[in-house]
């Protein structure tokens, strides 16, 4: 990747110093530069051009050793964070570029739903896997890693140190708890429950993990008595073994 | 020897001293003079949250009322900083709750605050006032709520520009109707639509109301009935400026803009329709501060306002206004401050040509006390930066992005070095420099010789050795913020001048050429200094040592090595033995 730019030097050459000079290897001419000193340009005295740069995704074919050349054509580039436009400035341009598209393209009604769309995906950021949890009776709500479990067991678990643990600040898989909740399979006074992605309410449980995964917008522990009517059909404890995921 | 001053005395005296710098240089005198002075400081800011304890500051300060933070370096603004990083407000609000119940103020820049520490807030400071996040993110709208439902004697809430998870207009409706002190409400960033009744309630119930910024979702409709209800605005940012023309629609909003007589700043106006921009011509004259850069109409639509603004000081535009429009803005905005001009594409295959260097070079001829400039531009030339300079001496902040990376001077084909050259000598009180185009080590040179003044300095793609880092850490005397991208220097410049580093806020490089044995020995030299090296790619240990990092943040701190690091982000520890970690052991 970077290896013609590797250091030759070794690193007992590295020191420290206070603005010493570089040494007598520094000369000018032309406009290109030796690197003095030390350093991975020793050798190197050309002006260096957009293809040593690995991640600039635009190839310009300048020539090194002088500064005249053909216009460079203006090609697009890939770079991250170029040109340096703030996340919701850029937000906005690529909604309304997408909009234009499908404007030339399809019928308005089209090209508004498409543009909410976009402008969804663009604006709302995915904290990686993080989702609130609320408790009845709880006023300060928490988040839990989706991404950091595997199985409803797995979070369920979690949840139940969360909240039920006697040290409420920490967060473990494993411990002691005084009153093991069972949240999953209706035997204690709070059930789970989740809103999904289109705005409902339903019981964890049903669907395989995965798909609950990536559906999931957030997790309430709901108690028993109010989660009557709810979407899901409330699973017997023996059948739950079969939604568990390979 | 004269007799020292009385406290009470030399606290009356600080009374009258508002600026942070002066009362830093206050507290160097003597003991008691600092200590004075700690006891009295109201307004505390702290540039860099990594750079003290929070226990440090509270401590110091214990009659604070407001707290200003920043966290993550400015490249996190261009996604050069990965999710995750850090800068999390909970450690500093924690101790706050505790130890300066009578805080009245926060203002978190760049940093991650979640909705247990807004609710936190809510719950702890009972004076609570004013609420600032700008660029944050880590919360929802029900952290929002719990500020609004709360915080009785709330005044300023402003969400500018953060990444919130938006659960629904909702969070609005949580202010209660006792709650009648609102003088700045800022939810531009959010998504969703809030219930019109509920907003109308609120600021018709909110007399002290100067500054609303409402979010695209709010329509013109909406924002009609919204204007009648609070002429007294002196701060407005619209929502969607759009919907089919209707006389109707047009005249009411005519008559309700013609109403806030002392409307001083517009911004929003999104997806604007030209049919609708006249209904502002009455509030034109008056306006000191005009953000047109979300507003995609073409250049005549433009100038139509524009010509009206003659009072303007701070014009936010885009690209689009070319450089004909400039042409207007510089015959009629002679009491300009500070101009952006923003690309309207990102992609830079589309990039308009009809904005040149041109436009600025004219804007810089005619209006005299300009002297804040941030353009994107596909070309420019060192010609115009010799002309930008000459006029305009007085420029503070000069902010220049050359779209293509490396582009040369566009008609002699040479590097932009002499330009720049010119903007460091001329313009002698240069506080904030960006620099881009193609540029050799020269330019760096002059930089380093005649930019004394200048804080602030970004570099991307430019240089060609380690002379260029040698030139800015010799020079640049008044530098505490440099951030450098994909620029060709390696370790010897950086070891070189490590001191300077501890009279710096702050080094950001990313996709430089700085190895890793280079980063630990600074770390280990420099005991004020934290070395991050943040790498997503290798932990650097498993890399041989003087194979370049992906990316370096250097700071200086009082509170050493930081305990909430991501996996991605080391530190080298102090102690050689103990060697690289990225779970910091003291």
């Amino acid at each position: 990747m970077i290896t013609e730019m590797e250091m030759e030097k070794g690193e007992s050459e590295l020191e420290l110093g206070l603005g010493l000079s570089l040494g007598g290897g520094t000369t000018v001419k032309n406009g290109k530069s030796n690197a003095g000193g030390g350093g991975a340009w020793g050798e190197r005295g050309r002006l260096l051009t957009a293809k040593d740069f690995p991640s600039v995704g635009s190839k310009r074919a300048a020539d090194s050793s002088s500064h005249a050349g053909s216009s460079p054509p203006r090609s697009s580039s890939q770079v991250v964070g170029w040109p340096p436009i703030g996340s919701h400035r850029m937000n906005s341009l690529a909604t309304k570029s997408a909009a234009r598209e499908e404007e030339e393209a399809s019928k308005k009604k089209l090209q508004d739903d498409e543009t909410k769309d976009v402008t969804k995906k663009a604006n709302v950021k995915v904290q990686v896997g993080f989702i609130k949890v609320n408790m009845d009776g709880v006023a300060i709500g928490r988040k839990v890693d989706m991404n950091a479990h595997s199985s409803y067991e797995n979070l369920a678990q979690t949840l139940e140190d969360m909240f039920f643990r006697t040290n409420p600040g920490t967060i473990g898989l494993t411990g002691q708890f005084t009153k093991p909740l069972r949240l999953l399979d209706g035997s204690s006074e709070f059930v789970l429950t989740y809103e999904d992605k289109e705005g409902d309410w339903m019981l964890v449980g049903d669907v395989p993990w995965r798909m609950f995964v990536t559906s999931v917008k957030r997790l309430r522990v709901m108690k028993t008595s109010e989660a009557n009517g709810l979407a899901a059909r409330r699973q017997e404890p023996n059948e739950r073994r079969r939604n568990q995921p390979v | 020897m004269g007799l020292p001053l009385p406290s009470k005395v030399l606290e009356h005296i600080l009374s009258f001293i508002d600026s942070n710098e002066d009362r830093n240089s206050v507290s160097l005198v003597c003991k008691s003079w600092f200590d004075t002075e700690r006891r009295t400081r109201k307004r505390v800011f702290v540039g860099n949250c990594y750079s003290v304890s929070p226990v440090t500051v509270s401590r110091r300060f214990p009659k604070m009322r407001s707290l200003t933070l920043k966290g993550k370096p400015h490249f996190a603004d261009y996604n050069l900083v990965p999710d995750g990083w850090g800068g999390y407000a909970w450690p500093w609000i924690e101790v706050l709750a505790k130890k300066n119940p009578l805080l009245e103020e926060i203002r978190l820049k760049r940093m991650v605050i979640t909705d247990e520490c807004l609710e936190m807030i809510a719950a702890s400071f009972k004076e609570f006032k004013a609420l600032v996040l700008v660029s944050c993110e880590g919360f929802t709208t029900d952290g929002i709520a719990a500020i609004a439902a709360t915080c009785r004697n709330l005044e300023v809430l402003e969400l500018r520009e953060c990444i919130v998870e938006d659960l629904g207009g909702d969070w609005l409706s949580y202010f209660p109707e006792s709650l009648t002190s609102l003088v700045s409400l800022d939810f531009s960033c959010l998504d969703s639509e809030v219930k019109l009744s509920d907003l109308e309630r609120l600021v018709s119930r909110s007399p002290n109301l100067k500054s609303l910024k409402l979010n695209r979702a709010v329509t013109l409709e909406g924002l009609e009935s919204l204007l009648r209800r609070a002429p007294q605005l002196t701060d407005l940012g619209t929502g969607s400026f759009s919907a089919e023309f209707e006389p109707e629609m047009f005249s009411k909003l005519s008559k309700a803009f013609a109403e806030c007589k002392q409307l001083k700043s517009l911004s929003g106006l999104w997806d604007v329709i030209p049919e609708y921009l006249p209904a502002l011509y009455s509030v034109c004259p008056g306006l000191t501060s005009l953000n047109l850069s979300y507003a995609t109409v073409r250049m005549p639509d433009l100038v139509g306002i524009l010509r009206r603004c003659w009072k303007l000081q701070k014009l936010w535009v885009m690209d689009l206004i070319e450089d004909k429009g400039l042409q207007t803005v510089a015959m009629r905005c002679k009491d300009l401050r500070e101009l952006r001009v923003f690309p309207s594409e990102p992609d830079l295959d589309d990039v308009s040509v009809a904005l040149t260097e041109e436009g600025l070079v004219t804007v810089s001829r005619s209006c005299r006390k300009l002297e804040s400039i941030l353009y994107f531009c596909v070309q420019f030339t060192n010609a115009a930066l010799v002309t930008i300079s000459r006029y305009r001496p007085n420029i503070k902040c000069f902010r220049l992005c050359v779209i293509e990376p490396f582009a040369p001077d566009h008609i002699t084909r040479e590097p932009l070095d002499e330009g720049f050259r010119a903007i460091v000598e001329g313009c002698k009180d240069l506080r904030r420099l960006s620099v881009s185009g193609l540029l050799t080590d020269k330019a760096f040179e002059y930089i380093g010789k005649h930019a004394k003044k200048v804080r602030m300095l970004s570099i991307a793609f430019a240089g060609d050795s380690d002379l260029m880092l040698h030139h800015l850490l010799s020079g640049c005397e008044g530098l505490k913020k440099l951030e450098i991208r994909d620029c060709p220097f390696g370790d010897s410049a950086l070891l070189e001048h490590a001191a300077k580093l501890e009279t710096m806020r702050s080094l950001w490089m990313s996709s430089c050429f700085v190895s890793f044995g280079a980063c630990k020995v600074l770390s280990q030299k420099l005991p004020k200094l934290n070395v991050e090296v943040i790498d997503e790619m290798y932990p650097p240990e498993s890399r041989p040592e003087n194979s370049p990092v992906e990316r370096i943040y250097i700071y200086r701190t009082l509170a050493g090595p930081r305990l909430d690091m991501p996996e991605f982000v080391w530190t080298i520890h102090k102690n050689p033995e103990v060697g690289v970690s990225n779970l910091a052991i003291k």
